[in-house]
């Protein structure tokens, strides 16, 4: 489930402007705020469905994809966190986005619809 | 002269290969342009692909959030290319999206992919922005094409001016080297082909330094050399005096030195390339000087042909050149001078010849012309001393006459035998004789002479002389005779010693040595030097007088003739020695001694008819006294004025003997002796030829003829009996009663006899001495003769001797010789007279 900060004008996104904003091939949003976006520890269940189904990456094309984009433009991973952590770093952050499991979901968050 | 300039001359090479060289450069430099700019085009064209691919992926998520400043900074930062002309972003509609710089954008078609298109200064790029399936938008990119069109256009630029500056170099360089390189090479190529031309004066120049300048230079010098060698062969052969050809092997002249030219008589150069048979014959000797192999042959002497036809010999040597070519060198000098001379030289020769004949000419007939008279005087003198009618006083002028005449006599043989010698007419005429009779001969001969002078001659012949020697008897007794006659003639007292002996040498050479000393007056050490010559004669000689001063010139001759030498010494006051050496042949025994007979024939022994003798001679008085000798001994006489009367007489009367004058009128005696030499039973009747002359031609003429024998005119009475008897086979009286002769083995010094002469006169009976003395002091021969035989009776030595003294009219010596006989009687007791 692709959260965002209750802020944001987005209610749903197609995946592969999801996928720009977690790639992070695109640094803000169109209202000018920063795109603040979090990936998940390794170890997150959920991590390797969201890799495989959003970003179209296995795990390993990923890492793969980071290490290229950190040599050749200087782009960093976003950082990797716990899903209850996401879930609190986007509440506090208007440009912020992350994916949590559907449990660990609230109200602090607004949940962004992936329409295909 | 023009200088050739072929095509492929040095300069055209060059300017060959420098168009070359800009062509291949010029193209080259074309094609790397060319590609240049190709590659520039792709470059501009591959990298605007890159751009607008890059900036496709980064405008994607872009436009999906529809970030339009994040769009703009994005194109901003396309502004860096440099050749940046516009970029622009657009949605899927083809409303713009973002936009920088200006453009006129080519119509974007999303489903047409990438599309570059190029015109305008531009290039455009056009790229639909897919991404994840879903189309965005489209991106279009202009990159202007100035800065590359630029480059190319400066690339161009280079290239031509490049090529230019090669064509220019190239000019330059190949300007440069034709300068410096071809037209050096084609002027000394030039020059060197003058030259080979025969322009020897060409001049070289000699430019620069380089290797150029050193063939030239070395060009130069080399031609200075070959001038100067040229000249130098020139100088030789023209300073020539003899006639130089070179003659090819096709036998064509190749040269010929000016001494050619003028010898021959033809114009200068005129001869090259003549064949060598033009000037001379004698091709041959070339030919042999190359067919033998012989590097050289020379003395040759052939004629070379003038122009005119001459012939002129020359003195030709042939020589190949450098040895082994087939190309000959011939030289020659001209014969004609020296021919001239070697024909003058005959010529001169000949006249000293027939010159030289006309004087022996001349001295033959004197000779012949002073004997004739004088053969008269002396018969008749002789004669007339046989008449005991005649006085004292009229003897005594008679004697004078006759030994007048001996010495005449005696002076035209010695000039005769000088000019003899000098004429180189006297041959050695060797024959067998014997030694010791010689000796005996000459010792009687001088005995009485040395006596009545008072002087001792003492003869002595070694042991070890061979008895028989080969050698010119005549010449050798000659010798002696004037040495034994110089000895007694120069000497006043005291004693003549004549000493014969006999050595023989290492080479087994016999050698027979006399020597002749004297106690007389001496010569002087100044005068014995030319005693030797022709009419030199000593001071004594002098004060003599009488002799020609010949006889030892004669003497010293006839020995050279022999091989040996006569040699003196001698002191003034003490005496002389002259004495020599000659070789002589040993001969065996058995020869018969020709030993003259010396005693007097006084009749034909009887039982024999008389002999019919034939006088012939033109001159009456020879005729005379040989008639009436020859009759006093028996023989039958006819006379005859000349040859034609003597073939009458002789036809007629045919006497056993003719004796017959050579120079005569009407016919001379030759002519008469070949008449009756061809008559039938002309050879039956002998010949003696009587002859005046003394030349060794006339006898041998005359020995020839078919006579028997001659005898010289003066006749000499016992001579002419001796070789009478020879003829005729005749028996003599002699005035002795002894045997004739024979004393073979008794050795002459120890001959007892004829030491003993005055102690044999002093033991004649008185009254016989008083009449040989009556009978010189009467002058009668013919009681003188006859006396002598009569002492003959008891010593045939002595009167020989006393003969020769009174043959030779030394009456003196006769006299005082018996005056020792005739005192000692007187004083014994005798009568007086």
């Amino acid at each position: 489930m692709v959260i965002v900060h209750p802020s944001n004008q987005f209610d749903a996104l197609s995946r592969s402007k999801v996928s720009y904003l977690f790639l992070r091939k695109v640094s803000r949003w169109p209202w000018g705020a920063e795109v603040a976006a979090l990936d998940l520890a390794e170890d997150e269940p959920i991590r390797r469905d969201f890799a495989r189904q959003v970003l179209l990456m296995t795990a390993e094309q990923l890492a793969e994809y980071w290490i290229d984009q950190r040599t050749t433009r200087g782009v960093s991973p976003p950082l990797q966190v716990r899903a209850a952590a996401a879930k609190l770093w986007v509440a506090a952050r208007p440009g912020g986005i992350a994916y949590i499991p559907l449990s660990a979901l609230d109200s602090t968050v607004k949940v962004l619809r992936m329409d295909s | 002269m023009m200088l050739r300039r072929p095509f492929h001359s040095i300069r055209t090479k060059f300017l060959l290969v420098g168009l070359a060289a800009v062509l291949l450069s010029g193209s080259v430099s074309f094609f790397l342009a060319a590609e240049q700019r190709r590659q520039l085009e792709q470059q501009l064209r591959s990298s605007a692909v890159n751009i607008a691919n890059q900036t496709k992926f980064v405008m994607a998520p872009l436009i999906a959030f529809d970030s339009r400043d994040e769009m703009k900074k994005a194109l901003e930062l396309l502004r860096t290319n440099p050749d940046f002309a516009y970029a622009r972003v657009s949605d899927g509609t083809g409303t713009a999206l973002a936009s920088v710089g200006s453009a006129a954008p080519i119509r974007c078609d999303a489903k047409s992919g990438l599309q570059v298109a190029d015109g305008g200064g531009l290039l455009r790029v056009s790229t639909p922005i897919v991404d994840g399936g879903t189309t965005w938008g489209c991106f279009q990119l202009g990159i202007s094409e100035a800065r590359s069109q630029r480059d190319a256009k400066r690339l161009w630029t280079i290239t031509i001016l490049a090529s230019l500056m090669t064509i220019l170099v190239t000019l330059a360089s190949g300007g440069y080297l034709a300068r410096s390189i071809a037209y050096p090479v084609a002027r000394l190529a030039e020059a060197v082909s003058r030259v080979e031309h025969g322009e020897w004066d060409t001049q070289i120049e000699v430019g620069s330094g380089d290797e150029v300048g050193q063939l030239a230079r070395g060009f130069r010098s080399m031609i200075q050399e070959l001038r100067r060698t040229k000249t130098y062969v020139e100088d030789i052969l023209h300073s020539m005096a003899d006639s130089l050809v070179v003659v090819d092997r096709e036998g064509k002249i190749r040269t010929a030195n000016p001494a050619t030219y003028s010898l021959l008589g033809y114009g200068e150069g005129t001869l090259l390339g003549e064949r060598i048979e033009r000037i001379t014959s004698g091709i041959e000797l070339l030919d042999a000087a190359r067919l033998q192999g012989e590097e050289s042959s020379s003395g040759i002497e052939v004629e070379y042909v003038a122009q005119n036809g001459v012939k002129i010999p020359v003195l030709a040597s042939v020589a190949r050149m450098g040895g082994h070519s087939d190309t000959v060198i011939c030289m020659a000098q001209d014969l004609r001078e020296r021919k001239r001379a070697e024909r003058e030289l005959l010529s001169a020769k000949e006249a000293a010849e027939s010159s030289n004949r006309a004087k022996s000419a001349f001295l033959a007939n004197m000779s012949h012309e002073i004997r004739t008279p004088l053969n008269a005087i002396m018969g008749y003198s002789q004669l007339m001393l046989r008449d005991s009618d005649l006085g004292w006083g009229a003897k005594e002028n008679l004697n004078i006459i006759n030994r007048s005449g001996v010495h005449l006599l005696a002076l035209i043989n010695d000039i005769l035998d000088m000019s003899k010698i000098e004429a180189g007419q006297v041959g050695l005429n060797p024959a067998p004789f014997d030694l010791p009779d010689l000796v005996k001969d000459l010792e009687v001969m001088f005995r009485l002479r040395a006596e009545t002078k008072g002087l001792k001659l003492d003869v002595d012949i070694s042991p070890d002389c061979r008895r028989s020697i080969e050698s010119d008897m005549g010449k050798l007794r000659q010798v002696l005779v004037n040495l034994l006659g110089n000895a007694v003639k120069f000497t006043e007292r005291g004693s003549i010693r004549l000493r014969m002996s006999m050595t023989q040498r290492e080479n087994r050479e016999l050698w027979l040595s006399a020597r002749v000393e004297d106690s007389g007056l001496g010569i002087a050490a100044e005068e014995q030097t030319g005693l030797f010559r022709p009419f030199v004669q000593s001071q004594s000689g002098r004060n003599l007088q009488g002799g020609t001063g010949l006889g030892l010139a004669i003497s010293q001759q006839f020995i050279r003739l022999m091989g040996g030498e006569i040699r003196l010494s001698s002191e003034v006051g003490k005496g002389s020695t002259f004495y020599f050496e000659v070789p002589v042949q040993p001969a065996d025994g058995g020869f018969v001694s020709k030993q003259m007979e010396t005693r007097r024939v006084t009749g034909l022994q009887s039982a024999q008819p008389a002999p019919r003798i034939l006088i012939v001679d033109d001159e009456p008085n020879n005729r005379g006294w040989l008639t009436r000798l020859l009759k006093i001994i028996g023989f039958s006489m006819r006379e005859a004025e000349d040859g034609a009367a003597a073939i009458r007489v002789w036809q007629e009367w045919k006497p056993d003997l003719i004796l017959m004058d050579m120079h005569m009128p009407v016919m001379d005696g030759l002519e008469a002796i070949r008449r009756i030499r061809q008559h039938p039973g002309g050879t039956e009747t002998a010949i003696i030829a009587l002859t005046a002359s003394a030349m060794d031609e006339d006898r041998r003429a005359i020995m020839q003829s078919g006579v028997n024998d001659f005898v010289s005119k003066p006749c000499q009475e016992h001579e002419l009996l001796q070789k009478m008897q020879a003829c005729l086979n005749l028996s003599y009286l002699y005035d002795g009663t002894e045997a004739p002769r024979n004393d073979s083995g008794a050795a002459l010094g120890s001959d007892p006899k004829s030491a003993a002469i005055e102690d044999l006169l002093q033991e004649l009976p008185h009254d016989f001495a008083r009449d040989l003395q009556l009978a010189i002091q009467n002058g009668d021969k013919g009681r003188l003769d006859q006396l002598i035989e009569q002492v003959g009776e008891r010593d045939v030595a002595v009167s020989n001797a006393l003969k020769d003294l009174a043959d030779r009219y030394e009456y003196d010596a006769l006299s005082r010789l018996l005056e020792g006989a005739v005192r000692r009687e007187t004083a014994a007791g005798g009568r007086p007279r």
